[in-house]
């Protein structure tokens, strides 16, 4: 199990990501990739989808990148890794190599949720040995913050613009943690920036698996997110401590809540603090808004909890 | 007077705000310009460039050489200050290291800390000394500021004017208006695609963000509501494109906007639109390929794909505007005859021109308003069957809204007969397949004729053959190459499918030589030329760095 001394003794044995990279100030993005690395101790080929993470690592006369890293096409990171991960069982089968090998995919919510999701669900389908790692900043900020599917309903966007008639994204994001889990693949969990100890634990746990893995990974954009530079832990660990977003892994389709915040924090303390909800503050209507925002976040932690409850270890045991 | 200022720093200094509220003042002084945009892909740091030309008559595109130079940044001033020309001042923060004498130095961040009590506002006080510099009217600037900042406008008007302070006397200028209010307007090519749309009646739009393609979704998005349109993002381009053609379908104008890239995912969708003859409109802001390429920079290599694209054989309709003012109509055209002729209808523009800002005459909205070419339902009631594929000399088939009549509207992607149903009987897909090709010929009839410059007498000139957004550097290139007593000419093409031959033909006849400029590396419209009517160009001009051509780009290449 991780904590705070291997972590740090890890980042100094070996730099998987290194710094210099031109990600923005405040961008939580390269944490989750270098705990995620870090806490693999074989070799890893990462394959990276298009967006914030592959342009800002990867850019002349640098790369951020200390393992072999391959850019494909925005919608076909989990399809490429497929196809490493193949050749590489097709060399062990011939005897040409016998190294243990690790596969890892990065990709946006854009690239996951999006035009990804078929390339992810085929990969899972077909069994591949992989992790795949969905680092999720809830829109399309390298383009220019485009809603997509894992954006809050009400989220200000470019393509869901605050208006007179429309408060922001009028859709809920997708739960796209459940459609993976649906897969019955043997690791599936949500993990935010603010709790890398869980984040580590949670990639330990999955890597002791063969066949895909899938991680989603809550991250603060404080362009997107209009939030301040110096927030982003504070803002993904008050996203986990309102139940907004639910640190939580199903392990072979046994469901554990790995964290359970002791008091209930109103959600709109995550909200307020964020320039994309604003509008939600001024107005009557926002006020609703609000009203209907925090009695989702209650109604999937409920069902949350009831799913912890019939499909724990404990009760299939019984 | 014909100057540029360019104003240089990185990605989040806010080179883009200040530039548009820099262009925004020329304008209401009344003064003609181009302001074109180039940033690297990224939200911080990197290269990010704006350059406002002010021209006495109607503003040409970008051009190099800077005669103000605003920098922001130590790098950006580095890579910039050559480009400035003799008689040009460079403008910049006190902390920056430089060995020009025309230099106006001002303590912008110091100012900004400490009078303003707001270091984000260095900016605009290096604004208030390079608009000082420039000559731009202080009132002009003052109204354009207030419009973009709204309640936040006086500390930014306060650093406006310790920008000036420091500035001194204006260095160039005054410069004389060129029109009053409401003769001229001020749109960017992204703009004028959106505009374009919603003036021929678009209802409908589904797209999937890819630079620079978003723009005409982020312009539409802002205006659904007002303009009654549907605008969804879809979860990728294959979803976008079968979306509209489901809108079109039940009758709505529909569009989807995207880039290269995007519009690959695309081309099963082009290909079923060519099948059921469903009009579709496809705005490609093109972008340096192969694959994510140059992602916000711009290039003309998609000629030949948006061609070729989609399996089978079918009519379509390509246009590439060249500016701001011709995306307005020419993507009105569009709708039309994607409506008219039943057929897919290609936008090709590019990042230049989706980005840049420029003047125009006011746009017409009356002069596109939409004709609609659907059955109304008493026509559908009159018939005494409804056959959505009938065979016509034309090959145009009326077209019925499903759901208005108890007449059944079938479109199958299979081939199918007259009614809509799946055939392998060869006489019908022979019947069919010929009925489709035939609309070739009546949208061949609407295509204008390229333009040409000057209009008459070639012979014996060296006639430069283009295509979009090239325009007009290729148009000052031909003014600059007479003016030195060479004689050349050029034609243009802004329709580019159906090819007019007729006119190459004769110009071909005329030319001692025929040089194809394009902003690619292989020459994609000299390529199609050739294929179209046997005739080969004797030179050929690219660029293909992700830069836009300009007029000293072609005349150099011209000269050698």
């Amino acid at each position: 199990m991780a904590n705070i001394k291997t972590l740090a003794k890890k980042q100094e044995q070996q730099v998987r990501l290194s710094s210099g990279h031109s990600l923005c100030a405040g961008c939580a993005e390269p944490m989750v990739v270098r705990t995620v690395l870090n806490s693999i101790d074989d070799p890893v080929v990462v394959a990276n989808a298009t967006g914030c993470l592959e342009v800002a690592t990867s850019r002349y006369p640098g790369t951020a990148w200390n393992v072999p890293w391959i850019h494909s096409a925005f919608e076909n990171a989990a399809a490429t890794i497929a196809g490493v991960e193949a050749a590489y069982k097709g060399l062990l089968r011939a005897g040409k190599l016998e190294r243990k090998v690790r596969f890892v995919a990065f990709a946006g919510d854009g690239g996951t949720y999006d035009i990804g999701l078929q390339a992810l669900s085929g990969a899972l389908e077909r069994g591949h040995d992989f992790l795949y790692v969905c680092i999720n900043n809830e829109a399309y900020m390298n383009t220019g913050v485009q809603r997509s599917s894992a954006t809050p309903r009400c989220a200000s966007a470019t393509t869901s613009p605050v208006g007179d008639a429309i408060p922001g994204k009028p859709q809920d994001r997708k739960d796209l943690t459940e459609i993976v889990v649906a897969h019955h693949i043997p690791y599936v969990a949500q993990a935010s920036v603010s709790n890398l100890i869980d984040l580590s634990n949670k990639v330990e746990r999955a890597m002791a698996y063969d066949g895909p893995k899938f991680l989603n990974v809550l991250t603060t954009c404080p362009l997107g997110w209009r939030t301040r530079k110096d927030t982003s832990i504070p803002m993904a660990k008050l996203a986990v401590e309102t139940r907004y977003w639910p640190l939580y892994e199903v392990v072979e389709g046994v469901y554990k809540i790995n964290y359970k915040p002791k008091k209930h924090v109103p959600v709109e303390e995550w909200l307020k603090q964020q320039g994309r909800f604003r509008h939600l503050f001024k107005s009557p209507e926002g006020k609703s808004s609000l009203e209907e925002f925090q009695a989702s976040v209650d109604e999937n932690w409920e069902r949350l909890l009831k799913k912890e409850q019939c499909l724990s270890g404990a009760d299939a045991a019984q | 007077m014909d100057i540029v200022i360019r104003i240089v720093g990185a990605a989040g200094q806010g080179v883009q705000t200040v530039g548009e509220v820099l262009t925004r003042a020329a304008f209401h002084s009344g003064l003609e310009l181009h302001a074109e945009q180039s940033y690297h892909s990224r939200i911080r740091g990197g290269e990010n460039a704006f350059a406002l030309r002010l021209a006495p008559g109607p503003a040409w595109g970008a051009r190099e050489g800077t005669e103000v130079l605003a920098a922001l940044n130590q790098e950006m001033l580095d890579q910039y200050l050559p480009s400035l020309t003799d008689g040009g001042w460079l403008v910049c923060d006190e902390d920056l290291t430089v060995s020009e004498a025309r230099v106006v130095r001002v303590p912008a961040s110091r100012l900004a800390k400490e009078e303003l009590g707001l270091p984000i506002a260095a900016n605009m006080v290096l604004l208030g000394a390079a608009a000082c510099v420039a000559g731009i009217e202080e009132e002009s600037l003052a109204r354009a500021v207030r419009d973009a900042f709204g309640d936040k406008a006086e500390l930014n008007l306060e650093a406006l004017a310790l920008g000036k302070q420091h500035a001194g006397d204006p260095r160039l200028g005054p410069h004389s208006p060129a029109y009053t209010h409401g003769e001229r307007m001020l749109i960017t090519g992204g703009a004028a695609v959106g505009a374009g749309a919603i003036a021929a009646g678009c209802r409908y739009l589904a797209s999937y963000p890819m630079t620079p393609g978003t723009a005409v979704l982020t312009y539409l998005a802002e205006r659904a509501t007002r303009w009654g349109l549907v605008v969804e993002q879809a979860e990728d381009e294959i979803a976008a494109i079968n979306m509209a053609l489901g809108a079109a379908y039940a009758g709505a104008r529909a569009m989807v906007t995207t880039s290269g890239g995007g519009f690959a995912l695309m081309v099963e969708g082009l290909s079923l639109a060519g099948m059921i003859e469903t009009p579709v409109v496809i705005h490609i802001g093109q972008r340096p390929g192969p694959a994510t390429g140059l992602p916000t920079r711009t290039g003309q290599d998609n000629l030949l794909f948006a061609l070729h694209a989609g399996h089978g054989e079918f009519p379509r309709y390509i246009v590439a505007p060249r500016d701001a003012q011709e995306a307005f109509y020419l993507t009105a055209k569009a709708f039309d005859l994607a409506e008219k002729h039943q057929v897919p209808a290609l936008i090709l523009t590019d990042q230049y021109l989706v980005d840049s800002f420029s003047t125009c005459a006011p746009l017409e909205v009356t002069r596109v308003a939409p004709r609609s070419y659907l059955l109304t339902p008493e026509e559908l009631e009159a018939m005494v069957s409804y056959d959505r594929f009938a065979i016509t000399d034309s090959g145009v088939s009326p077209r019925a809204v499903p759901g208005v009549s108890e007449k059944l509207v079938l479109v199958d992607s299979d081939e199918h007969d007259t009614y809509g149903r799946i055939t392998e009987d060869l006489h019908f897909r022979k019947a069919l397949n010929e009925k489709r090709l035939r609309k070739a010929k009546g949208l061949m009839q609407d295509v204008a004729p390229p333009y040409v410059h000057p209009s008459g007498g070639l012979e014996g000139r060296t006639v430069l053959l283009g295509w979009g957004s090239t325009y007009a550097a290729i148009r000052e290139a031909v003014d600059m190459l007479n003016a030195e007593g060479e004689s050349f000419a050029m034609i243009h093409f802004s329709e580019l499918w159906p090819l007019r031959t007729h006119e190459l033909e004769q110009v071909f006849d005329q030319a001692a030589r025929m040089i194809a400029v394009e902003g690619n590396a292989t020459g994609q419209l000299a390529s199609l030329v050739a294929q179209q009517t046997g005739l080969k160009v004797h030179g050929f001009i690219g660029r293909h760095d992700g830069r836009p051509l300009t007029a000293a780009d072609i005349a150099q290449e011209v000269a050698r």
